[in-house]
């Protein structure tokens, strides 16, 4: 469960800023978060992520208050309990679709590559429909492949959370319902919270909870 | 530790061309002191080598150092000459061995040395097969030259004709090869030794032909009377030193004046050494002695010179070649912020991208040392070889 109180964040000089008194999200919740450009959408998703300090509040997720702790714990807490799919992949060229599943394994050592890591690797691409490709380098793949791919490396820890940024900005409608059916399944089935930015507003429907970040903030 | 070096390594390996132009680039830098400082000493050392076996020398005034490398490594002769007489001047001292030098011509491009065959014993010379020299127009090859001419005992070498503007130039003569030498690593090795009449054959002061005095054909003479015997052009001048004809061959003029291009002197102990260069030096005539050992030294610390200075411009290149380097790593590491903030992101310390930017240099740095030591070897076992030939 993730809880969020009384929590307010403002930009150093700017004149935006982002306040919550309340939001709570419970395990197997799917949220999305939607609403235009510059109202807080990606900074509420990287406050849940601890990449971002909030000015004053709190944020907890199964029970843990994350700023309480420090940057070097949020980041070993991030990667044993979050899962994060950016709006531009962000695969490493130099990696077969194998090794950028697993690479939350190279960059952490808290988290161990152990036979099951690979099996998972495995489940994961069979799941995604990459499982004959998992030696192509991220450039020989389409923009879909390449979601897809991020979308095993956020899962391949097993996170209770999985947070995503725009997955599908750079996806044409194909390809985005296929994400999409994908991760709103996963999560369904896995009993994952699943919080996503987005500006599609087609989308939303999909998901049992909209936070309109528009009228939240108003 | 493994993590970031498993990541540096597919980087670096992914990047391939850029890594290996890294690489080469860092191993050169590396590579060009090493090797111009293990050239200059494996240059300074065969060169000294030789000249302090050589006790003294003696030839005509002018240029140490060409009479030196003349003398000691049979490069070009030098210009001017000192007559045969001078071995008796020099020999008007006791316990004082002398060897003759006379190396104005070649086989090809081996230099033919005329001198004694005490000179085989003075260079510890020994023979792989046949015999020393012994009679006019015998000779004894040096490894290189005999493997190098494909020329074996029993066979012949002719020497190679003076230019053809040089109306005093040297004939061919046709040589006998009675002996090749064992490989010394030395000068030796490239020469071609004979005796010293044979090589002032060639140089035309010494000639054998048809009988003119007891000629039957009148088309041989110009002109007989009881003293003398006048040849005719008609008469035939031999180019080969054969058992028939070796008796016919003969020196005109007075052998104390033929040339030589210089003398190498033993003397038997220090003493003999010092009253020697004395005598030497208070001689106000076209002749010098010298000590090898002293010009070659002076070569020697000119090459060093040279060497420091050169080492000196390797170190700037090094310097500049690091700070590229630095400035490759600094535009790769801007280009690849996005790269290095995801890894953040999903769970990377900034620890971990410091080591994994740092590995890859080292990577860089290690491929690039190990590749200047491979260079390094190729070059003390390849190149210093080509460098005892260029030097000997």
């Amino acid at each position: 469960m993730i809880q969020c109180k009384d929590l307010y964040f403002t930009y150093p000089g700017s004149a935006f800023s982002l306040r919550f008194q309340n939001l709570t999200i419970e395990k197997g919740d799917q949220v999305v978060l939607v609403g235009p450009s510059g109202s807080g959408k990606t900074t509420l998703l990287n406050i849940l992520a601890g990449l971002t300090k909030p000015t004053r509040g709190t944020v907890q997720i199964d029970g843990i208050n994350l700023y309480q702790y420090s940057e070097a714990d949020r980041r070993d807490f991030r990667i044993v309990k979050l899962g994060l799919v950016f709006q531009e992949f962000e695969l490493l060229e130099y990696l077969t679709v194998k090794e950028n599943i697993l690479i939350p394994y190279h960059l952490n050592p808290i988290i161990d590559r152990d036979a099951q890591a690979f099996k998972r690797v495995e489940e994961l691409a069979t799941y995604v429909g990459l499982a004959d490709k998992v030696n192509r380098y991220p450039s020989h793949l389409s923009q879909g492949e390449r979601q897809r791919v991020a979308l095993c490396r956020a899962l391949v820890t097993q996170p209770q959370v999985l947070l995503c940024d725009e997955p599908t900005a750079n996806l044409d409608p194909q390809n985005r319902d296929q994400i999409l059916t994908l991760v709103t399944d996963y999560c369904r089935n896995n009993d994952k919270i699943l919080i996503m930015v987005t500006h599609d507003r087609e989308i939303r429907q999909q998901f049992d909870h909209v936070i309109d970040m528009e009228k939240t903030q108003a | 530790m493994k993590g970031p070096l498993y990541l540096a390594w597919k980087y670096l390996r992914y990047h391939r061309g850029r890594t290996l132009v890294l690489i080469l680039s860092v191993s050169l830098t590396i590579f060009i002191p090493l090797a111009l400082n293990q050239l200059v000493r494996k240059g300074a050392e065969l060169l000294t080598e030789r000249a302090e076996r050589t006790p003294l020398l003696v030839g005509a005034k002018g240029s140490e150092t060409e009479l030196c490398l003349g003398a000691l490594y049979f490069r070009d002769p030098p210009q001017n000459q000192i007559p045969y007489t001078e071995i008796d001047t020099v020999l008007q001292m006791q316990n004082v061995e002398v060897l003759p030098l006379h190396f104005p011509f070649q086989v090809g491009d081996y230099r033919i040395v005329g001198t004694v065959n005490n000179y085989l014993d003075f260079r510890g010379l020994q023979l792989a097969s046949g015999r020393s020299f012994a009679l006019l127009g015998e000779c004894v090859l040096g490894s290189t030259a005999a493997s190098s001419l494909g020329i074996s005992v029993g066979d012949q070498v002719i020497s190679t004709p003076s230019g053809a503007f040089d109306i005093a130039g040297s004939f061919p003569l046709k040589m006998d090869v009675v002996g090749i030498l064992k490989e010394q690593g030395t000068p030796d090795d490239e020469a071609v030794f004979t005796d010293i009449k044979t090589s002032w054959v060639i140089a035309g002061l010494a000639h054998g032909h048809e009988d003119v005095v007891n000629a039957t054909s009148d088309s041989l003479l110009l002109e007989k009377n009881d003293t003398m015997a006048i040849a005719s052009s008609a008469v035939l001048s031999y180019t080969e030193i054969t058992d028939e004809n070796r008796h016919s061959f003969h020196f005109h003029g007075d052998m104390h004046t033929f040339p030589l291009n210089a003398i190498i002197v033993i003397p038997g102990d220090r003493q003999t050494s010092a009253i020697i260069r004395g005598r030497y030096q208070s001689r106000e005539d076209d002749v010098q002695m010298l000590v090898p050992q002293q010009v070659i030294s002076g070569l020697v610390d000119t090459l060093f010179s040279i060497r420091n200075l050169l080492l000196l411009a390797s170190i700037l290149l090094g310097l500049a070649t690091f700070t590229i380097l630095a400035l490759v790593f600094n535009l790769s590491r801007k280009l690849r912020a996005r790269e290095l903030i995801t890894m953040q992101k999903i769970g990377g310390s900034k620890a971990v991208i410091r080591q994994l930017l740092g590995l890859e240099m080292l990577i860089i740095l290690i491929c690039s040392a190990i590749i200047a030591m491979v260079f390094t070897f190729v070059l003390q076992t390849v190149g210093l070889r080509a460098l005892e030939t260029f030097i000997t």
